[in-house]
């Protein structure tokens, strides 16, 4: 079986680790710029279970375990630790959205707990907190770098851009890279926010949109901020390298654009930080950047493939900003699916066939 | 002042006073202290070295992950940082020269312009072969005369919302139509066991201190390291086969009778408070290890500007892409004096006046042909070993205490280029963002990019 991989980021490397795995030997990356370019070298590093939607939440409940296996098992340490997320319930939106989530998380056994924000010495304000302990952080290259340098002798990496699918029969038998024709049987697009572009490119309606995000890093500071803490204005978390990494929760326009970073957003940044944090009252930024968020319409992820496509076309994409903590467990429900014709049945409920039955997610925690 | 480094516990001071340079700025009781202004300890070689990628290959770290936890608290850092606020306005300027050196200033004089800069001292008034010289004297009348003009200050890069400016506590938004880029370059320390003790510095720095410091060990192929050696009647180390002088360093070295000798490999400890030098024809105490191993433009805020550089393989450093009147095609910006590698400062003057001037343009081509740029020019690309390589220890990144093994480390696995590097080993992630280790590890290792420098360019 000829493997082709459009994109090597988080999901695309991990396809591609467990076909090795499984003895499949004709593995080729396709990546426009380098490995973990895009959103994968670009995240914050968190891993949760706490979700608004039950699918979410039980994707996470099978995700989650295997990411923190995969972190005993790769050549390079993911540094997976368990952090907790905290909830700064300082509005009533934030109240009512936790509150309800509160008894879905209970009943789905990864119930959190109410507590006053003063339990926590880092922080200075007096609100009510909701504290969700299962939670925790890994580090992004090490995840996706491990999982390269595992396999690294096995995959053959092409830099260029993907441009068409050739298909012949209803069947993939190749894609066109570099102007010239990569023979294959299976297709798997793995393109995170690129994905909804390629396959437009290609007269295939798949709705993944980037919606760039900015994140920050500051001076080191003592290691204090251990849980990623969220705010109605900011979010934020220790690195154990001593930054505290975050970024602003606001609503921007979807689309591809400079990948910069905003003085607007870079001091609202700084200046909550500030308000909120114990001695970071004069903390600055050494960094920010920017990348993109894969939104679909139900900010769900999207697997497998549709009966629609010509056989031997997959999709692994659209996980607004929590793809990097699924990319170890989606690789393998993808492996199992190409190589093995195992249909798990997460392939059904994130089916891209969702958005024409409309069967939609409905989540809306994008963190 | 004593501080130690963040990893490793070495005792550090800067090696150059820079600033956003490595160890320019400490944090004591939560308040910034300018290195510069302090005393320093005399060398000495403690701290325990403990390789990163040790978290990689101890497979304990992976089932004790409250460990992981117990090293970052563990790690010297600051506890705290007393508040501090800006102010955000916007200011209306058409031509923004960024950097006050030689050709900064030379371009000031062509221009309606402001000119920002954070460090006004430039080598030429500081060096005593030239602090009395009719340049040095222009120099010193435009800075009086154009003084409304010039900004102490940050240029801390490019955002949405246009280029920052940092004056004090203020922040300044322009959308300026051109930009000179007058960031001069920088001398960086090189690869040898010993290469982070207090008092191994740039030469920049030892002109700022050369009062405190009698016998001297300069390191470097370049004619400034030559210079260097005739200031400090020292002798010159170079790498072996690396030699990087012009015709006029050559005559200089004639002339002065300068002792230039290639080195196989050099080894420095701390004794006795001084620096001992160990190399494999000689030895000797040492005040200060000085060097300036070869220029290395500040990349930084023009490629983060969006102008393209490249990697010029016949002198082992990282050039921004330009014609020879300075101009950056890729941004529609141009580059002066150091900052397009030029390290003499009749060069510089002609440089700053090349974005104006089509007649000098022909002038700084002739010039710039007895020295080792001129095959940037011709793209005649040779490949020469690293000016930086005086052995195979040390430091590479002084902020996150990455040494030199573990970056080969990385290197033999294939992670050859910087931004992997980067990945694997956190260099170049530190204060300092990689204004200094990111040039060493990719002259090293012949690296075609660099990372991706980032704005604020400057902690904000």
């Amino acid at each position: 079986m000829r493997v082709v991989i459009l994109g090597a980021g988080g999901h695309g490397l991990s396809l591609a680790y467990h076909l090795v795995k499984k003895g499949i030997n004709d593995i080729s990356m396709v990546e426009a710029k380098r490995i973990n370019y895009g959103s994968s070298g670009r995240n914050a590093g968190r891993y949760r279970y706490h979700f608004y939607t039950k699918e979410n939440v039980e994707f996470a409940k099978e995700g989650i375990p295997y990411l923190l296996k995969l972190c005993k098992d790769l050549p390079l340490n993911p540094l997976c630790m368990k952090t907790g997320y905290l909830w700064i319930l300082d509005d009533e939106k934030s109240k009512d959205v936790i509150s309800r989530a509160h008894s879905l998380w209970s009943s789905e056994g990864v119930g959190g707990k109410f507590l006053p924000c003063n339990d926590f010495d880092f922080l200075k304000i007096e609100e009510e907190c909701y504290l969700a302990p299962q939670d925790g952080s890994f580090h992004h290259d090490y995840l996706s770098l491990g999982m390269y340098e595992a396999i690294k002798d096995h995959v053959k990496v092409i830099i260029g851009e993907a441009m068409r699918l050739k298909v012949s029969g209803g069947k993939i038998v190749g894609v066109e890279v570099n102007g010239s024709i990569i023979p294959a049987d299976v297709v798997a697009v793995t393109l995170g926010a690129w994905t909804g572009h390629f396959m437009k490119r290609n007269g295939i309606e798949v709705p993944v949109e980037p919606e760039k995000k900015e994140i920050f890093v500051t001076e080191d500071l003592k290691f204090r901020v251990k849980p990623l803490t969220i705010s109605k204005r900011i979010y934020f978390s220790h690195t154990l390298k001593g930054e505290i990494i975050g970024g602003v929760e606001d609503e921007v326009p979807r689309g591809f654009g400079e990948l910069d970073i905003s003085v607007e957003r870079s001091l609202s940044f700084t200046r909550t930080l500030r308000s909120l944090v114990k001695g970071a009252e004069g903390i600055r930024i050494l960094r920010g950047w920017s990348g993109y968020y894969e939104m679909t319409p139900d900010h769900s992820h999207i697997m497998g493939f549709s009966d629609s496509w010509p056989d031997g076309l997959y999709v692994d994409a659209g996980y607004s900003g929590h793809g990097m903590m699924f990319s170890p467990y989606s690789g393998k429900i993808m492996a199992d699916l190409i190589a093995d014709g195992v249909k798990n049945k997460f392939t059904k409920i994130f089916s891209p066939q969702r958005f024409e039955e409309n069967k939609l997610i409905d989540e809306r925690m994008v963190i | 002042m004593e501080v130690r480094s963040k990893r490793h516990g070495r005792v550090r001071v800067p090696f150059d006073c820079e600033k956003g340079m490595p160890h320019t700025e400490a944090i004591v009781k939560g308040i910034r202290v300018d290195m510069c202004g302090e005393d320093w300890p005399r060398p000495k070689d403690t701290g325990l070295k403990i390789s990163g990628l040790l978290l990689h290959k101890l497979k304990l770290v992976r089932y004790t992950p409250w460990l992981l936890q117990e090293i970052s608290t563990r790690l010297n850092i600051p506890s705290s940082y007393t508040a501090e606020d800006y102010t955000l306005d916007k200011m209306n300027v058409d031509t923004l020269i960024v950097g006050g050196g030689t050709s900064g200033i030379f371009a000031l004089r062509r221009t309606k312009g402001l000119l920002i800069a954070n460090d006004l001292e430039t080598d030429v008034l500081l060096d005593p072969m030239t602090e009395t010289s009719d340049l040095a004297n222009t120099v010193k009348q435009t800075l009086k005369s154009e003084s409304s003009r010039i900004l102490k200050g940050d240029f801390l890069g490019k955002f949405s919302e246009g280029y920052l400016l940092r004056v004090e506590r203020r922040l300044i938004l322009v959308n300026p139509s051109k930009i000179i880029f007058a960031t001069g370059g920088r001398y960086l320390p090189p690869i040898f066991e010993g290469n982070d003790l207090p008092h191994v510095i740039s030469r920049r720095l030892y002109l700022r201190r050369r009062k405190r410091y009698n016998k001297v060990l300069v390191l470097g192929s370049s004619d400034d390291a030559v210079r260097t050696a005739i200031v400090a009647k020292g002798k010159v180390l170079t790498p072996e086969g690396v030699k990087l002088f012009s015709r006029r360093g050559l005559e200089l070295i004639e002339e002065h009778g300068v002792e230039v000798e290639e080195v196989k490999w050099l080894r420095v400890k701390a004794k006795s408070e001084s620096l001992e030098a160990t190399w494999d024809k000689g030895q000797g105490k040492f005040d200060a290890i000085v060097f300036s191993p070869v220029k290395q433009p500040r990349v930084e805020p023009i490629a983060n500007s969006g102008c393209a550089y490249k990697f010029y393989p016949n002198m082992g450093i990282y050039l921004p892409e330009h014609d020879m009147d300075g101009y950056m095609k890729e941004c529609n910006h141009y580059v002066t004096g150091g900052g397009r590698g030029i390290w003499w400062e009749e060069l510089s003057a002609l440089s700053g006046t090349t974005p104006f001037d089509p007649e000098a343009v022909q002038q700084l081509k002739e010039g710039l042909k007895e020295t080792t740029l001129r095959q940037y020019y011709t793209n005649d690309f040779i490949t020469v070993k690293s000016p930086y390589l005086y052995g195979e220890g040390g430091y590479m990144c002084l902020c996150e205490d990455v040494t030199y093994e573990d970056i080969m480390e990385v290197v033999r696995k294939g992670y050859v280029d910087v931004e992997a590097i980067k990945r694997t080993t956190g260099l170049a992630t530190g204060m300092c963002q990689g204004k200094a280790c990111s040039y060493i590890a990719g002259s090293v290792t012949r690296s075609n990019s660099l990372i991706t420098f980032r704005s604020p360019l400057l902690t904000m």
